[in-house]
């Protein structure tokens, strides 16, 4: 079903979204997990709707790898609960998620063939499928060579093949990137972005920002295993545009700056004065509203703060 | 079930250490059989060997092969070990194997194998017995084959008991070290502080039980021996008479059972 929305009704979107609830695909409920004395998933509530593509955002020791290691059974967690399509996880139910959790793990003298064919028969995917990943993962000619003997940049890759065996509708990944040279990165991002482009839902952890920025329709933030931000990326991560001005006449500029009642904040470096707008207020009002006070600028520039510094704050709070 | 088998076929035929201990297993069995034909008893008196012949040679096969257990159990330890160092039980529950599968897998696996070995026991025993006996009108050669079925309980429960301590222990060279040093002396130390009652009981006890020495010695030196084979096991008359057959193999199919379900519930309850 496809809905227009108009871009002004809240109500409407509002409504939408109570709707979407019938699709989620995972929903994980205070999820709680400790190792010894070290709380490593506290309270844990996410909500990822079909089609999303989830970014996991968090620094190394976040939780992100024992939360995904939980929802796929692995783990057993201490307290809280998740469901997948609504339902208690079952064999059924994992067959239709492709996960690939941290390191991949297969058999280290067995081909990537024969790895791949035990997964395939695992999950009842007809074994054409395996020359279909492979190509995907560019694996084809190497297919008949010893795992043990691949370099982890095709072990990774194997993963990420093997996760998408048998066309998943739920894509579980952890740090596929991981161990991937430049060109290897872009690809798997591309696979993920072609993947996500079919309808299918992606949950990706990552301690990479960069990497959800540019993959991921959502994010969730955790900090020591506990939710400290999330929504839509955009929303979240794209907020606080920087705006750096400054005139010849400094002082009279500050004073004018500061009765300006839509910024947020002014912070003076030397000549220059870093300002930050409130939502809709962009660099055009600026130059407006200092023209029509009498000042021409000498310097206008937009400064998209930076995600890494955005982030960084983030996990501070 | 054939799904499960086929999966443990793809992982182990393509691993040269099965292989090897396998290849150990069949090679040592077959040099010892041809050595123990070999040995000529220097008793004054005795034509042929009577135990290389039908129906003595069953017995004479199936407890040289007992011996050899050992590497069968070895054999599935590595396996179930390797499991847990390459994390692919992990990756198989991701893919969608339940736990209580991951086991059964094995299980088929162990049933495979103790198949394999007693055909081998079979053939390499048959073989000898055609050899040496001297056929004539009352020879059955089948009288006492039933001991190969008691050979393949024997196997099963020492790949159970394999499993089970790979199951615990996780790693292949400490599990090989438990497992062998359970067979000698842990269990014989555990065992002297109980009573005799008691001691029968025990897991290697029972299990090495099955198949019981063909005492060579007594059959060939005392006449009346030859005429007392009448399927009972225990010839020898051991100080404490052994529990019958019958018993040991109840006593021992439960040890199996216990050591499967203990690692059923070892593995449900941990992380992977």
């Amino acid at each position: 079903m496809y809905c227009k929305i108009a871009p002004w009704s809240d109500s409407t979107i509002h409504k939408i979204q109570i709707n979407n609830k019938v699709n989620a695909v995972l929903e994980i409920n205070n999820l709680k997990k400790n190792y010894g004395k070290i709380c490593a998933v506290d309270d844990l509530s996410l909500r990822i709707e079909e089609g999303n593509v989830y970014g996991i955002l968090g620094p190394n020791g976040s939780g992100k790898t024992t939360t995904l290691s939980i929802i796929m059974d692995i783990i057993r967690a201490d307290q809280g609960s998740f469901s997948w399509f609504g339902q208690v996880s079952s064999v059924e139910i994992k067959r239709k998620i492709g996960a690939l959790i941290e390191v991949p793990y297969f058999y280290p003298y067995l081909s990537a063939e024969k790895n791949l064919r035990i997964i395939a028969e695992i999950k009842n995917v007809a074994l054409s499928n395996i020359d279909r990943v492979l190509q995907l993962t560019h694996l084809s000619e190497r297919k008949h060579t010893r795992f043990d003997a691949y370099s982890l940049g095709m072990k990774q890759r194997l993963a990420l093949a093997a996760a998408m065996l048998g066309d998943p509708q739920v894509l579980v990944l952890d740090e596929p990137t991981n161990g991937l040279d430049p060109e290897g990165i872009a690809e798997v991002r591309q696979i993920i972005k072609i993947e996500a482009a079919k309808g299918k839902t992606v949950i990706l952890a990552s301690h990479i920002l960069d990497e959800v920025e540019k993959v991921c329709t959502h994010v969730a933030v955790l900090k020591k295993g506990k939710l400290i931000a999330s929504g839509k990326v955009k929303e979240l991560l794209d907020s606080g545009e920087k705006i750096i001005v400054s005139a010849t006449d400094s002082d009279h500029l500050q004073k004018i700056l500061s009765g300006a009642r839509f910024i947020n904040n002014i912070e003076r470096n030397n000549n220059d004065f870093i300002l930050v707008l409130d939502a809709p207020y962009t660099a055009v009002d600026i130059n407006r509203f200092t023209h029509e006070n009498g000042i021409v600028l000498s310097k206008l520039l937009t400064q998209q703060k930076s995600l890494e510094s955005q982030f960084l704050e983030l996990v501070k709070q | 079930m054939k799904k499960l088998l086929h999966l443990e076929l793809i992982k182990n035929l393509s691993y040269t250490n099965f292989w090897v201990i396998a290849g150990l297993w069949a090679l040592l069995y077959v040099l010892i059989m041809i050595i123990i034909c070999m040995i000529n008893i220097g008793l004054p008196g005795i034509e042929s060997k009577p135990y290389l012949q039908f129906p003595q040679v069953w017995s004479m096969g199936t407890w040289i092969a007992s011996f050899f257990n050992l590497l069968l159990g070895i054999i599935m330890i590595v396996s179930v070990s390797n499991e847990f160092a390459f994390k692919t039980f992990r990756s198989q529950m991701i893919c969608g194997l339940t736990r209580n599968q991951l086991i059964a897998g094995k299980g088929l696996f162990t049933i495979l194998l103790a198949v394999f070995s007693m055909v081998i026991v079979f053939l390499v025993s048959l073989v000898i017995g055609i050899i040496y006996t001297n056929f004539g009108s009352e020879t059955s050669i089948f009288e006492k084959s039933y001991l190969l079925l008691v050979y393949f309980i024997q196997a099963i429960a020492y790949m159970a008991m394999g499993l089970f301590i790979a199951v615990i222990i996780r790693n292949a060279a400490l599990s090989i070290l438990t497992f062998i040093l359970y067979f000698f002396p842990m269990e014989f130390i555990l065992r002297s502080f109980l009573p005799e009652t008691v001691q029968q009981f025990f897991p290697v006890k029972i299990i090495s039980n099955l198949t019981p020495s063909p005492d060579i010695f007594q059959l060939s030196a005392s006449p009346q021996m030859v005429t007392n084979i009448n399927g009972q096991i225990s010839e020898g008359a051991p100080p404490v008479a052994d529990l019958p057959l019958n018993i040991i193999l109840i006593v021992s199919i439960a040890y199996i059972v216990i050591f499967y379900a203990a690692s059923v519930m070892i593995i449900r309850k941990r992380n992977l």
